[in-house]
Protein backbone atom coordinates (compact mmCIF):
# COMPACT_ATOMS: atom_id res chain seq x y z
CA UNK A 1 0.00 0.00 0.00
CA UNK A 2 1.52 3.34 -1.03
CA UNK A 3 1.13 6.52 1.03
CA UNK A 4 -1.73 7.93 -1.03
CA UNK A 5 -3.70 4.68 -0.77
CA UNK A 6 -3.02 4.47 2.93
CA UNK A 7 -4.14 8.08 3.48
CA UNK A 8 -7.40 7.31 1.69
CA UNK A 9 -7.96 4.09 3.65
CA UNK A 10 -7.17 5.88 6.91
CA UNK A 11 -9.59 8.68 6.10
CA UNK A 12 -12.32 6.14 5.43
CA UNK A 13 -11.66 4.46 8.76
CA UNK A 14 -11.67 7.80 10.58
CA UNK A 15 -15.03 8.62 8.99
CA UNK A 16 -16.51 5.41 10.41
CA UNK A 17 -15.30 6.12 13.95
CA UNK A 18 -18.28 6.50 16.30
CA UNK A 19 -18.64 10.12 17.41
CA UNK A 20 -20.01 9.08 20.78
CA UNK A 21 -18.57 6.60 23.27
CA UNK A 22 -20.21 5.45 26.48
CA UNK A 23 -18.34 5.82 29.77
CA UNK A 24 -18.45 2.75 32.03
CA UNK A 25 -19.18 4.66 35.22
CA UNK A 26 -22.21 6.77 36.01
CA UNK A 27 -20.56 10.18 35.89
CA UNK A 28 -23.64 12.28 36.55
CA UNK A 29 -23.81 11.40 40.26
CA UNK A 30 -20.32 12.89 40.81
CA UNK A 31 -21.10 16.00 38.76
CA UNK A 32 -24.41 16.55 40.57
CA UNK A 33 -22.73 16.09 43.93
CA UNK A 34 -19.97 18.60 43.07
CA UNK A 35 -22.51 21.17 41.87
CA UNK A 36 -24.62 20.69 45.01
CA UNK A 37 -21.53 21.14 47.19
CA UNK A 38 -20.57 24.32 45.33
CA UNK A 39 -24.06 25.74 45.74
CA UNK A 40 -24.10 24.95 49.47
CA UNK A 41 -20.69 26.57 49.83
CA UNK A 42 -21.89 29.66 47.93
CA UNK A 43 -25.00 29.85 50.16
CA UNK A 44 -22.77 29.54 53.24
CA UNK A 45 -20.43 32.23 51.93
CA UNK A 46 -23.36 34.52 51.19
CA UNK A 47 -24.67 34.04 54.75
CA UNK A 48 -21.21 34.74 56.15
CA UNK A 49 -20.85 37.82 53.95
CA UNK A 50 -24.25 39.11 55.05
CA UNK A 51 -23.30 38.60 58.70
CA UNK A 52 -20.00 40.46 58.22
CA UNK A 53 -21.76 43.29 56.35
CA UNK A 54 -24.34 43.57 59.11
CA UNK A 55 -21.57 43.66 61.74
CA UNK A 56 -19.71 46.40 59.88
CA UNK A 57 -22.91 48.42 59.58
CA UNK A 58 -23.62 48.13 63.32
CA UNK A 59 -20.07 49.21 64.19
CA UNK A 60 -20.23 52.08 61.68
CA UNK A 61 -23.57 53.28 62.94
CA UNK A 62 -22.48 53.08 66.58
CA UNK A 63 -19.28 55.02 65.80
CA UNK A 64 -21.19 57.67 63.89
CA UNK A 65 -23.74 58.11 66.68
CA UNK A 66 -20.94 58.30 69.27
CA UNK A 67 -18.67 60.76 67.50
CA UNK A 68 -20.98 62.87 65.37
CA UNK A 69 -21.39 65.54 68.07
CA UNK A 70 -17.66 65.78 68.81
CA UNK A 71 -16.62 66.74 65.30
CA UNK A 72 -19.47 69.03 64.48
CA UNK A 73 -19.32 72.11 66.73
CA UNK A 74 -22.24 73.71 64.89
CA UNK A 75 -24.67 71.22 66.43
CA UNK A 76 -23.52 71.98 70.01
CA UNK A 77 -25.44 74.37 72.15
CA UNK A 78 -23.99 77.83 72.86
CA UNK A 79 -23.03 76.79 76.36
CA UNK A 80 -21.25 73.70 75.12
CA UNK A 81 -19.35 75.77 72.54
CA UNK A 82 -18.04 78.19 75.16
CA UNK A 83 -17.03 75.29 77.34
CA UNK A 84 -15.19 73.73 74.39
CA UNK A 85 -13.35 77.00 73.57
CA UNK A 86 -12.29 77.45 77.20
CA UNK A 87 -11.06 73.86 77.38
CA UNK A 88 -9.13 74.30 74.11
CA UNK A 89 -7.56 77.57 75.31
CA UNK A 90 -6.49 76.07 78.64
CA UNK A 91 -4.96 73.08 76.92
CA UNK A 92 -3.12 75.33 74.46
CA UNK A 93 -1.75 77.60 77.20
CA UNK A 94 -0.42 74.60 79.11
CA UNK A 95 1.34 73.20 76.02
CA UNK A 96 2.73 76.63 75.10
CA UNK A 97 4.20 77.11 78.58
CA UNK A 98 5.70 73.63 78.57
CA UNK A 99 7.42 74.32 75.24
CA UNK A 100 8.68 77.74 76.28
CA UNK A 101 10.22 76.23 79.43
CA UNK A 102 11.70 73.38 77.42
CA UNK A 103 13.41 75.75 74.94
CA UNK A 104 14.37 78.37 77.52
CA UNK A 105 18.13 77.76 77.15
CA UNK A 106 18.09 76.80 73.47
CA UNK A 107 19.27 79.51 71.03
CA UNK A 108 16.48 80.30 68.57
CA UNK A 109 17.03 79.98 64.81
CA UNK A 110 15.43 83.39 64.09
CA UNK A 111 15.41 86.66 66.00
CA UNK A 112 11.87 87.76 65.34
CA UNK A 113 10.04 84.55 66.33
CA UNK A 114 8.59 86.16 69.47
CA UNK A 115 7.19 88.96 67.36
CA UNK A 116 5.56 86.34 65.05
CA UNK A 117 4.26 84.53 68.10
CA UNK A 118 2.72 87.75 69.41
CA UNK A 119 1.01 88.39 66.08
CA UNK A 120 -0.52 84.92 66.20
CA UNK A 121 -1.53 85.46 69.82
CA UNK A 122 -3.22 88.76 68.90
CA UNK A 123 -5.08 86.99 66.10
CA UNK A 124 -6.26 84.36 68.60
CA UNK A 125 -7.48 87.07 70.95
CA UNK A 126 -9.42 88.74 68.12
CA UNK A 127 -11.03 85.43 67.20
CA UNK A 128 -11.98 84.79 70.81
CA UNK A 129 -13.55 88.25 70.99
CA UNK A 130 -15.59 87.47 67.89
CA UNK A 131 -16.56 84.12 69.38
CA UNK A 132 -17.90 85.84 72.45
CA UNK A 133 -20.39 87.60 70.16
CA UNK A 134 -21.14 84.49 68.09
CA UNK A 135 -20.39 81.37 70.19
CA UNK A 136 -22.01 78.90 67.77
CA UNK A 137 -19.83 79.95 64.81
CA UNK A 138 -18.01 76.75 63.81
CA UNK A 139 -15.64 78.56 61.42
CA UNK A 140 -14.35 80.85 64.18
CA UNK A 141 -13.73 77.85 66.44
CA UNK A 142 -11.80 76.17 63.65
CA UNK A 143 -9.74 79.33 63.04
CA UNK A 144 -8.91 79.57 66.74
CA UNK A 145 -7.81 75.95 66.74
CA UNK A 146 -5.53 76.60 63.74
CA UNK A 147 -4.03 79.75 65.28
CA UNK A 148 -3.16 77.85 68.46
CA UNK A 149 -1.59 75.05 66.44
CA UNK A 150 0.47 77.56 64.39
CA UNK A 151 1.85 79.07 67.60
CA UNK A 152 2.95 75.66 68.92
CA UNK A 153 4.48 74.76 65.53
CA UNK A 154 6.37 78.06 65.44
CA UNK A 155 7.86 77.58 68.94
CA UNK A 156 8.95 74.06 67.98
CA UNK A 157 10.37 75.06 64.61
CA UNK A 158 12.55 77.97 65.74
CA UNK A 159 13.90 76.31 68.85
CA UNK A 160 14.73 72.83 67.62
CA UNK A 161 18.35 71.71 67.29
CA UNK A 162 19.13 71.84 63.51
CA UNK A 163 21.13 68.61 63.76
CA UNK A 164 18.14 66.86 65.23
CA UNK A 165 16.01 68.14 62.37
CA UNK A 166 18.33 66.41 59.90
CA UNK B 1 -33.29 17.54 -6.39
CA UNK B 2 -34.01 16.10 -2.97
CA UNK B 3 -35.80 17.39 0.09
CA UNK B 4 -33.55 15.55 2.58
CA UNK B 5 -31.30 18.51 3.48
CA UNK B 6 -34.34 20.60 4.43
CA UNK B 7 -35.68 17.81 6.64
CA UNK B 8 -32.30 17.49 8.34
CA UNK B 9 -32.03 21.26 8.76
CA UNK B 10 -35.52 21.37 10.25
CA UNK B 11 -34.65 18.56 12.67
CA UNK B 12 -31.43 20.31 13.67
CA UNK B 13 -33.31 23.56 14.15
CA UNK B 14 -35.86 21.76 16.34
CA UNK B 15 -33.08 20.18 18.40
CA UNK B 16 -31.29 23.53 18.69
CA UNK B 17 -34.46 25.24 19.91
CA UNK B 18 -35.09 22.45 22.38
CA UNK B 19 -31.52 22.64 23.55
CA UNK B 20 -31.67 26.41 23.85
CA UNK B 21 -34.63 26.08 26.20
CA UNK B 22 -32.62 23.66 28.33
CA UNK B 23 -29.62 26.00 28.34
CA UNK B 24 -31.76 28.92 29.47
CA UNK B 25 -33.19 26.79 32.26
CA UNK B 26 -29.66 25.80 33.25
CA UNK B 27 -28.69 29.47 33.36
CA UNK B 28 -31.48 29.90 35.91
CA UNK B 29 -29.84 27.18 38.03
CA UNK B 30 -32.08 24.25 37.00
CA UNK B 31 -30.11 21.07 37.70
CA UNK B 32 -32.68 18.77 36.12
CA UNK B 33 -32.32 20.64 32.84
CA UNK B 34 -28.57 20.32 33.21
CA UNK B 35 -28.86 16.58 33.68
CA UNK B 36 -30.81 16.41 30.40
CA UNK B 37 -28.13 18.50 28.69
CA UNK B 38 -25.48 16.18 30.12
CA UNK B 39 -27.31 13.14 28.78
CA UNK B 40 -27.46 14.71 25.31
CA UNK B 41 -23.74 15.47 25.17
CA UNK B 42 -21.98 13.07 27.51
CA UNK B 43 -21.17 10.46 24.85
CA UNK B 44 -19.53 12.95 22.51
CA UNK B 45 -17.55 14.64 25.28
CA UNK B 46 -16.39 11.27 26.61
CA UNK B 47 -15.39 10.27 23.05
CA UNK B 48 -13.19 13.36 22.72
CA UNK B 49 -11.58 12.86 26.13
CA UNK B 50 -11.07 9.12 25.78
CA UNK B 51 -9.42 9.40 22.37
CA UNK B 52 -7.19 12.25 23.49
CA UNK B 53 -6.11 10.77 26.81
CA UNK B 54 -6.10 7.08 25.88
CA UNK B 55 -7.42 5.77 29.19
CA UNK B 56 -10.87 5.42 30.65
CA UNK B 57 -10.23 6.64 34.17
CA UNK B 58 -8.63 9.92 33.09
CA UNK B 59 -11.30 10.42 30.43
CA UNK B 60 -14.09 9.91 32.97
CA UNK B 61 -12.46 12.31 35.42
CA UNK B 62 -12.09 14.96 32.73
CA UNK B 63 -15.71 14.52 31.58
CA UNK B 64 -16.82 15.30 35.13
CA UNK B 65 -14.47 18.26 35.24
CA UNK B 66 -15.89 19.49 31.91
CA UNK B 67 -19.51 19.38 33.06
CA UNK B 68 -18.72 21.00 36.42
CA UNK B 69 -16.77 23.73 34.62
CA UNK B 70 -19.57 24.26 32.08
CA UNK B 71 -22.12 24.59 34.91
CA UNK B 72 -19.97 27.35 36.41
CA UNK B 73 -19.35 29.08 33.08
CA UNK B 74 -22.77 28.66 31.46
CA UNK B 75 -23.57 32.35 31.97
CA UNK B 76 -20.68 33.23 29.65
CA UNK B 77 -22.16 31.13 26.81
CA UNK B 78 -23.67 33.81 24.58
CA UNK B 79 -25.78 31.56 22.32
CA UNK B 80 -24.07 33.03 19.24
CA UNK B 81 -22.38 29.74 18.35
CA UNK B 82 -23.68 26.19 18.71
CA UNK B 83 -23.62 24.92 22.27
CA UNK B 84 -21.92 21.71 21.15
CA UNK B 85 -19.06 23.70 19.56
CA UNK B 86 -18.53 25.61 22.79
CA UNK B 87 -18.80 22.45 24.90
CA UNK B 88 -16.36 20.50 22.72
CA UNK B 89 -13.89 23.34 22.91
CA UNK B 90 -14.08 23.27 26.73
CA UNK B 91 -13.67 19.47 26.66
CA UNK B 92 -10.65 19.61 24.35
CA UNK B 93 -8.97 22.31 26.42
CA UNK B 94 -9.51 20.48 29.70
CA UNK B 95 -8.32 17.15 28.27
CA UNK B 96 -5.18 18.81 26.90
CA UNK B 97 -4.62 20.58 30.20
CA UNK B 98 -5.05 17.26 32.04
CA UNK B 99 -2.56 15.63 29.67
CA UNK B 100 -0.02 18.43 30.14
CA UNK B 101 -0.28 18.25 33.94
CA UNK B 102 0.00 14.47 33.92
CA UNK B 103 2.83 14.50 31.45
CA UNK B 104 5.12 16.60 33.60
CA UNK B 105 5.41 14.08 36.42
CA UNK B 106 3.87 10.95 34.96
CA UNK B 107 6.53 10.72 32.29
CA UNK B 108 9.12 10.12 35.01
CA UNK B 109 7.35 6.95 36.03
CA UNK B 110 6.76 5.65 32.56
CA UNK B 111 9.93 4.34 30.98
CA UNK B 112 8.30 3.65 27.65
CA UNK B 113 5.70 5.69 25.81
CA UNK B 114 4.25 2.65 24.10
CA UNK B 115 2.53 1.26 27.19
CA UNK B 116 -1.13 2.24 27.34
CA UNK B 117 -3.24 2.45 30.49
CA UNK B 118 -5.84 -0.03 29.31
CA UNK B 119 -3.73 -2.90 28.08
CA UNK B 120 -4.63 -4.34 24.68
CA UNK B 121 -6.67 -7.45 25.11
CA UNK B 122 -8.97 -6.07 27.77
CA UNK B 123 -12.57 -7.21 27.35
CA UNK B 124 -13.76 -3.83 26.01
CA UNK B 125 -11.37 -3.97 23.13
CA UNK B 126 -13.71 -6.37 21.34
CA UNK B 127 -16.42 -3.72 21.28
CA UNK B 128 -14.06 -0.93 20.26
CA UNK B 129 -13.57 0.24 16.71
CA UNK B 130 -10.39 -1.27 15.27
CA UNK B 131 -8.88 2.16 14.62
CA UNK B 132 -9.68 3.33 18.17
CA UNK B 133 -7.69 0.40 19.56
CA UNK B 134 -4.68 1.41 17.47
CA UNK B 135 -5.04 5.10 18.30
CA UNK B 136 -4.95 4.17 21.97
CA UNK B 137 -1.64 2.36 21.44
CA UNK B 138 0.03 5.46 20.00
CA UNK B 139 2.62 7.34 22.09
CA UNK B 140 0.94 10.10 24.15
CA UNK B 141 1.95 13.16 22.15
CA UNK B 142 1.54 11.48 18.76
CA UNK B 143 -1.94 10.33 19.81
CA UNK B 144 -2.96 13.80 21.01
CA UNK B 145 -1.80 15.42 17.77
CA UNK B 146 -3.35 12.69 15.59
CA UNK B 147 -6.75 12.91 17.33
CA UNK B 148 -6.80 16.71 17.29
CA UNK B 149 -5.75 16.93 13.64
CA UNK B 150 -7.30 13.91 11.91
CA UNK B 151 -10.37 13.25 14.06
CA UNK B 152 -11.33 16.63 15.56
CA UNK B 153 -10.20 18.75 12.62
CA UNK B 154 -7.90 21.25 14.32
CA UNK B 155 -5.09 22.94 12.36
CA UNK B 156 -1.46 22.31 13.29
CA UNK B 157 -1.12 25.94 14.43
CA UNK B 158 -4.02 25.48 16.86
CA UNK B 159 -2.64 22.14 18.07
CA UNK B 160 0.80 23.62 18.63
CA UNK B 161 -0.79 26.42 20.64
CA UNK B 162 -2.88 24.04 22.76
CA UNK B 163 -0.04 21.62 23.46
CA UNK B 164 2.65 24.26 23.86
CA UNK B 165 4.83 22.83 21.11
CA UNK B 166 6.19 24.14 17.81
CA UNK B 167 4.06 23.83 14.67
CA UNK B 168 6.84 21.69 13.16
CA UNK B 169 6.68 19.33 16.15
CA UNK B 170 2.95 18.97 15.70
CA UNK B 171 3.42 18.02 12.05
CA UNK B 172 6.24 15.62 12.94
CA UNK B 173 4.12 13.92 15.63
CA UNK B 174 1.26 13.54 13.16
CA UNK B 175 3.52 11.81 10.65
CA UNK B 176 4.93 9.63 13.39
CA UNK B 177 1.40 8.57 14.36
CA UNK B 178 0.45 7.92 10.76
CA UNK B 179 3.56 5.79 10.14
CA UNK B 180 2.91 3.71 13.25
CA UNK B 181 -0.73 3.17 12.29
CA UNK B 182 0.34 2.18 8.77
CA UNK B 183 2.83 -0.30 10.15
CA UNK B 184 0.26 -1.86 12.51
CA UNK B 185 -2.46 -2.04 9.87
CA UNK B 186 -0.12 -3.63 7.30
CA UNK B 187 1.12 -6.21 9.82
CA UNK B 188 -2.36 -7.26 10.87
Amino acid sequence: MNDAQFDQALKMQIDTLPKELAPERDLWAGIDHAIERQQSSQRFNFTKLTAVAAGVMVIGLTSWLTFKNVDLPSVRTTGQNLQYVNWMTESFEQQKQTLLVKYEDTPAMTDNWQEQLKQLDDAAKAIKKALAQDPSNAQLIKMLQQTYQQQLDLINAVNQDPWQMI
Amino acid sequence: MTTTPNVIQAEERFLDDDELKLIRQVKQGNRHAYQRLYQLHCGRVYGICYRLLGDKTSAEDVVQEVFISVWNKIASYREESKFSTWLHSVATNLAVSHYRKRNTWWARFRSTEEVSFDEPGSCDEHEEHGLDVKIRRLPDQARMVFVLFAVEGFRHEEIADKLGIAVGSSKAQYHRAKNLLKEWIENE
